[in-house]
């Protein structure tokens, strides 16, 4: 199918590139199903594109590249969930937010998005008991 | 909305295998146990709309890429 992006044009989406986000994400509860773009000279960025909806994208990161020290225990809701069988078969990555400064530009680490490359499923996983919160900085930590 | 009275130390089953019980009560904080599956997923309901609105302000409008990839690559 043919996706038309207010982000990267028109994109041929063949069946096997979707992500399914069975429940959507906070906020985007019907929005089921995404691709991941990954262009090379966009590294260490990414984008997470709803399928459904041409205008909704988000900026997403390989969070260790920014905080090596994150870590976390994903909680047996989300591995059940994502019928996750080993580590190998998952992708972590948490959303960038940028509002005006760039300087300012936040990463998600409370709520990675976390995806099984076996079965082609998603979903952004709440972790409770962290000290994470919605908003890192991107810059401040990394540049000292 | 189901409304129940529980007093300290009395319970709700949910399902067979869900159990809330109360655990303590003050004058504004009441506190709640919970035991249920490990695939049951429970979270306190700010940090869910928390969540909920970063997204919001996540979806990309008018992000400038180039500016926040160069950004980054300053830093290195």
């Amino acid at each position: 199918m043919e996706l038309q992006t207010s982000r990267f044009g028109t994109i041929t989406v063949e069946e096997d590139m979707i992500y399914s986000f069975s429940n959507g994400i906070p906020g985007f509860e019907g929005e089921n199903s995404f691709i991941l773009i990954s262009p090379e000279e966009d590294k260490p960025l990414s984008y997470l594109q709803s399928v459904n909806n041409g205008d909704l994208a988000f900026i997403i990161t390989d969070p260790f590249v920014f905080y090596p020290e994150y870590d976390f225990e994903l909680p047996e809701s989300a591995i059940a969930d994502l019928e996750i069988e080993s580590v190998d078969q998952v992708i972590i990555q948490s959303i960038i937010s940028i509002n005006g400064d760039m300087e300012a530009a936040t990463m998600n680490l409370i709520a990675p998005i976390v995806i099984n490359t076996n079965n082609r499923v998603g979903k952004q996983v709440v972790l409770g008991n962290v000290s994470y919160t919605t908003k890192h900085p991107l810059f401040a930590l990394a540049d000292k | 909305m189901l409304v129940l009275s529980r007093k300290k130390g009395e319970s709700v089953i949910i399902q067979d295998n869900i159990e809330i019980t109360i655990l303590e009560v003050n004058a504004e904080t009441v506190k709640i146990g919970f035991k249920a599956p490990r695939d049951i997923e429970i979270l306190r309901k700010e940090v869910y709309a928390m969540i909920e609105q970063t997204n919001k302000e996540s979806a990309i409008q008018n992000v400038n890429i180039q500016a926040l990839k160069d950004r980054i690559n300053n830093k290195k």
